[in-house]
């Protein structure tokens, strides 16, 4: 690399790490020196693709070594979650010669636990700040006892009845996506890289420090991280969170998805057959929680055949 | 001044348009009563940011008119193989730089980019200075920058990672 790449480098960094508290001067001073030499604009261009996918992929970040064995299930899981070492730097030092000193503390320090259900299972859980989640099956949960105004969706479903606090938004994230309650009823399904998230009262702000998209009550997104897309729709708010009565609802979409909705209400593991399970699916379904009643339901519905080996359920075409 | 922003980052004028007018969009759904400090400098932020987001759009669906915003969900956005095969590689480079990196440089930048916690904290966490903290992330994100170079040089296809760069630009 040449001197005076590096030093474009330099500067481009520079001007990255600055963006957070940049005034108005400073601003033009950036786009003057951006428009200066299209190496400026490129350079940039490559630190901040490189900034923002830092942020988002959690899994880039090696595991950490100093991490004791019984807590790296949790940090493995949750990589966005804050863990405090007791002592600071020199603890950090110390761990690596002595014992480990690597501690979640209490008080203003992460204190992380995971509410997980079954599949089939749902569990409510009331946080001491009066918010109420109710969480479907097969669905993960990590919460903070030091910070009640956090959750992390690490799989699965809930809805979210927050107890509204200006000063201290509650906050909801899965993967790289964050929701931000503003006073609201809302509820938040994560199937692999789509996340779903419809709100029934109030309104949420989907990723407050990045797009901002404001949904208010009866909107509806669904977030695509692999493709990078978020599709804003409308919805009806009495099916928002519909689940928690059994009932599931589709607009037009693939009917492989009512297997994560069997999985989490009934408890089974559904097989659709790839020639079924791309074929859009409108209409709302109400699941009974047993899938010997379901699994024959949902298949007279797309006129496809079913059978159950004991243990798996499987959707084909007749 | 904003649209000039959008403009040098996102390389052509008709992109830069149209990420202004999906700001404003933005803008207008925001709730009104949310107080902002200083106004032009969030709106230049937000700007920044909204242009990085195309830009990953944009390298992920290897599509220069990819929003990131869409109404309608369209079934054949799906990225081709080879559309995908780009975005790894950049972040198998990512990867392969953050192992490199000195243990303590690599927390400090996890602590501040997946995390975000304020450079104060860092510093505290770390017991470090905060124009410490700030050096060591500079550090961070400049080796990043070295090591891709490095392994951009070492590359079979160099010429497909820097068209990848300069997509916006050429087409």
């Amino acid at each position: 690399m040449t001197a005076e790449a590096a030093h474009i480098i330099d500067r481009a960094v520079d001007w990255q790490l600055r963006q957070a508290d940049m005034d108005d001067q400073a601003w033009h001073a950036f786009v003057a020196w951006l428009e200066a030499d299209p190496a400026h604009a490129r350079a940039f261009d490559a630190v901040a693709l490189d900034m923002a996918l830092l942020g988002d992929h959690p899994e880039l970040y090696p595991a950490e070594p100093l991490a004791a064995p019984i807590y790296q299930p949790v940090a493995a899981r949750a990589p966005r979650r804050v863990w405090a070492w007791a002592g600071g730097g020199l603890a950090v030092a110390a761990a690596a010669s002595l014992t480990l000193m690597f501690v979640p503390i209490g008080g203003s320090s992460a204190s992380p636990y995971t509410v997980e259900t079954k599949p089939g299972q749902r569990q409510d859980i009331a946080l001491n700040d009066g918010t109420r989640i109710e969480l479907n099956g097969a669905s993960r949960l990590l919460l903070d006892h030091a910070n009640s105004r956090i959750a992390t969706l690490e799989s699965g479903e809930a809805t979210f009845h927050v107890h509204h606090d200006a000063g201290a938004p509650f906050t909801v994230r899965s993967g790289g996506q964050v929701v931000q309650d503003v006073g609201t009823v809302f509820n938040v399904a994560r199937d692999g890289k789509r996340l779903d998230v419809q709100v029934a009262e109030g309104s949420v702000l989907l990723q407050p420090n990045r797009e901002a998209v404001a949904l208010r009550a009866g909107a509806a997104a669904s977030v695509q991280e692999d493709v990078g897309s978020i599709t804003v729709s409308k919805i009806d708010v009495a099916k928002v969170g519909a689940w928690r009565s059994g009932a599931i609802a589709f607009a037009g979409e693939p009917f492989g998805r009512v297997a994560s909705a069997v999985l989490r209400i009934d408890g089974v593991t559904l097989s659709i057959d790839s020639s079924l399970s791309q074929r859009p699916f409108s209409g709302m379904v109400r699941l009974t929680g047993t899938a010997a009643r379901d699994v024959p339901h949902l298949a007279a519905l797309v006129g496809a055949d079913w059978h159950h080996d004991g243990e798996r359920w499987f959707i084909s075409p007749q | 001044m904003l649209l000039r922003l959008l403009v040098a980052r996102l390389g052509n004028r008709a992109d830069a348009e149209d990420a202004l007018q999906d700001m404003w969009i933005k803008l207008d759904q925001l709730p009104t009563s949310q107080p902002v400090a200083q106004p032009a400098a969030y709106l230049y932020r937000m700007a920044s940011n909204h242009a990085a987001d195309r830009r990953i759009a944009a390298t992920r669906a290897g599509a220069r008119d990819t929003a990131w915003l869409e109404v309608q969900p369209a079934a054949d956005e799906q990225p081709t193989i080879e559309r995908s095969l780009l975005d790894r590689e950049r972040l198998a480079r990512l990867e392969g730089a953050l192992a490199a990196m000195p243990e303590r440089m690599r927390t400090a930048l996890r602590l501040y980019r997946l995390e975000d916690v304020p450079q104060k904290e860092i510093a505290a966490r770390l017991g470090m200075t905060l124009s410490g903290v700030e050096k060591l992330l500079r550090r961070a994100v400049k080796e990043i920058q070295v090591y891709k170079a490095a392994s951009e040089a070492d590359s079979e296809y160099p010429h497909r990672l820097s068209s990848e760069g300069e997509s916006n630009r050429d087409r």
